[in-house]
């Protein structure tokens, strides 16, 4: 279903009547000119790939927003007390809010990180939450919390600009919230744990699906753009090898690999990408690791459920934004329930991410709901069971032509003295009709964000 | 607030980046320069020599063949070659990418609108007219990265790149060491101000081979690819052994 037209898209859709239509195209040559990709790697080859733009933004009305906005802030914030209770106290175990297997069995816990502190106890310092719409309620849920390494935020920062200067029109007419300040935001985040020396975006490099991103974001902050090999690590502390010999102490990285690939000596071995010893950098507080190791076992699937929990627990709030309805076949009752309901919930594998390992029961044959019943009961743990939220669907300029396309909302959040909302966000849309997996990794495009006040 | 020293873009660069920066100067600049060789080539394989082509790539250490001035031009754009403009593009492309955070946008987007034109245009006859445009791109691409005024550090090892390649190509094209000797102090100033250790190149011999390698060997003495720590393997292997 499509999402009613709000006054606020009415007016867009009014001044798009009025400016120059044949203009659309110079989005695309933009892209295209500045090679803003999201590339792939399909069957073993690297390809270049734009990102797939759709021009009609999405566009929220500022007093939902402000909803949306004290939501994530009220969740963020819960999530970063979590991070550091679990890495020190453990209290939310020993009151038993969340089961303690739950904590031990996740991917992402890396209790050889125990009682490491993080500077300025920040953990969340960049998140991307993942929001949808629901056409039943007409309510935001919250789908996913990522505290790792959240792309993403690069292709509406991009497209803004080119916008504003294709179509001025609108800027003139509407009452949209800025974002640009982002860049500046990002950078004072940075300044506010940095333990003395550089900022660094640590980039995978050139063939990274989001490197693209990792360059804009070093370029809008100031910040250094290195890869695991411009650095090392001496006496704890890490320095950038500078180009004339000499080494430059670095105070806080933007990492943009996993934890898996972050350090060799300490995880993935084989890693080629990562800095030996930096863990033993951030286990000493010689630098700020931005997002902190072992966020993973925040924005695990089946922790997500506790989420609203931990809310409570932390804050003592009650939740501003509800989690899409979750089952834990863990517990008895819902894995009961969940056998039962199979063919009308949606099936996640915890350990998977960015659209992969995502079954809808109604799509299942005979033979694939056996097997994933089987691997339910085998491994309880390592799935969640989730309602199917009917969320709407938005309006896509495709082939000339104005079409339904599900959508959901990324919205970044940078964790510094104060906790902030990008006044806008990524809008993921799926490429064929009445797909419901957005991700980019699985081919979908993108639209920029307006909050718009009338 | 952490203490310490805080860095802008342009001043901590690390080897990697100023390496990338010094190729993308030199290879936009030979870029500039062969296709300029190449539309003038042009005009003599039609009017005067039909082997100025040959001749041009020979000294280029490239041998080529074809069999007329379109042709020819084809094999200077497309060719299998490491002096094709297409490879040469590529690699100036990819080193962009690298460091396009320290780039300017339009010199950035200039270039890569360049090499998309080329690559859309493989299967196409190559036109004069459109060389002549993409030489003044380069141009434009060039001349960006000259401005005098706010000019990061980065710009300096794009510069520095690309005096190497015109020397390069000065050299092997016109033997013209008195060429390059006029123009050294002005690359020497900005390998100085690179690196404050530099001490400045002076041409004494007249043997070309001697000077193109004095002259290449100036990067190695500004960007310092060894002198940090132990590397991660080396220390694996010493902590093994």
């Amino acid at each position: 279903m499509i999402e009613p037209v709000s006054p606020e898209l009415q007016k867009f859709y009014d001044i798009f009547e009025s400016v120059d239509q044949s203009k659309v195209s110079e989005f695309e040559d933009f892209l295209d000119a500045n090679a803003v990709n999201f590339n792939l790697f399909k069957d073993g080859n690297f390809i270049e790939r734009s990102f797939p733009f759709d021009m009609i933004p999405r566009i929220i009305p500022k007093a939902e927003f402000d909803h949306l906005e004290a939501g994530i802030i009220q969740r963020v914030k819960a999530l970063n007390a979590f991070l550091n209770d679990i890495y020190t106290d453990q209290k939310i175990l020993k009151d038993g809010i969340v089961p303690r297997e739950y904590v031990d069995s996740a991917k992402g816990f890396l209790p050889e990180f125990m009682g490491v502190t993080s500077p300025k106890a920040i953990r969340t310092h960049i998140s991307g939450i993942d929001l949808v719409k629901d056409s039943v309620s007409g309510n935001w849920i919250i789908l996913e919390d990522n505290l790792r390494v959240p792309s993403g935020v690069s292709y509406p920062l991009s497209i803004r600009r080119a916008f504003r200067h294709t179509y001025p029109e609108f800027f003139e007419s509407m009452k949209i919230s800025k974002i640009k300040q982002y860049g500046d935001q990002l950078k004072a985040a940075m300044q506010y744990v940095n333990t003395g020396g550089l900022n660094v975006v640590l980039t995978p490099g050139r063939y990274n699906s989001a490197y693209y991103e990792h360059s804009y974001l070093a370029k809008i902050t100031g910040a250094t753009l290195a890869l695991g090999e411009d650095l090392l690590v001496e006496n704890d502390e890490v320095f950038l090898r500078a180009y004339n010999g000499e080494r430059l102490r670095v105070g806080a990285i933007y990492r943009r690999l996993d934890d898996d690939f972050l350090d060799p000596s300490e995880f993935d071995a084989e890693s080629l990408i990562g800095v030996p010893h930096l863990a033993s950098a951030y286990r000493a507080g010689n630098v700020a690791i931005m997002n902190s190791i072992g966020n993973g076992v925040a924005d695990d699937k089946g922790i997500y459920y506790f989420v609203p929990a931990m809310i409570q627990y932390y804050l003592n709030e009650e939740p501003i934004l509800s989690n899409a309805p979750t089952y834990l076949p863990y517990y008895e009752k819902d894995r009961e329930y969940v056998l039962a309901n199979i063919d009308k919930l949606v099936i996640k594998d915890v350990a998977e991410a960015g659209g992969y390992g995502v079954l809808f029961g109604n799509r299942l044959s005979p033979e694939q709901r056996t097997e994933i019943i089987d691997m339910i009961l085998a491994d309880p743990r390592r799935f969640i069971a989730q309602e199917v939220i009917e969320f709407y669907d938005l309006p896509c300029m495709m082939e000339g032509q104005i079409l339904p396309r599900k959508a959901d909302l990324r919205a970044y959040v940078i964790h510094g003295e104060e906790v902030t909302v990008s006044m806008g966000g990524l809008t993921r849309y799926a490429m064929e009709e009445g797909n419901y997996l957005v991700n980019s990794s699985q081919g979908g495009g993108f639209k920029d964000t307006w909050v718009v006040e009338l | 607030m952490g203490g310490g020293i805080m860095m802008t873009n342009g001043v901590a660069i690390s080897v990697n980046t100023a390496q990338r920066l010094y190729w993308f100067g030199r290879y936009v600049q030979r870029a500039e320069t062969l296709l300029r060789e190449l539309v003038n080539s042009y005009d003599y394989v039609i009017d005067r020599d039909v082997d100025d082509g040959r001749k041009l790539y020979a000294k280029l250490g490239v041998e080529i063949e074809y069999r007329n001035a379109l042709d020819f031009l084809k094999e200077g754009i497309y060719g299998n070659h490491a002096s094709s403009i297409e490879s040469i593009i590529t690699w100036a492309r990819e080193n962009a990418i690298e460091t396009r955070h320290l780039l300017d946008e339009r010199g950035f987007s200039t270039l890569n609108k360049i090499y998309n034109h080329l690559v859309a245009g493989r299967e196409s006859t190559v036109s004069p007219t459109s060389l002549e445009e993409m030489i003044d791109d380069f141009a434009l691409i060039l001349g960006i990265f000259s401005s005098e005024l706010g000019r990061p550090k980065a710009y300096h090892f794009i510069r520095l790149g690309q005096y190497i390649e015109r020397f390069d190509l000065i050299l092997r094209l016109y033997d013209g060491i008195d060429l390059v000797n006029a123009e050294l102090e002005a690359m020497n100033v900005i390998a100085r101000r690179l690196n404050r250790y530099y001490q400045p190149l002076k041409i004494t011999s007249s043997d070309v081979s001697n000077v193109l390698k004095s002259v290449n060997g100036v990067v190695d003495r500004v960007i310092q690819e060894n002198t940090c720590a132990l590397d991660y393997a080396e220390e694996a292997s010493q902590s093994q052994g």
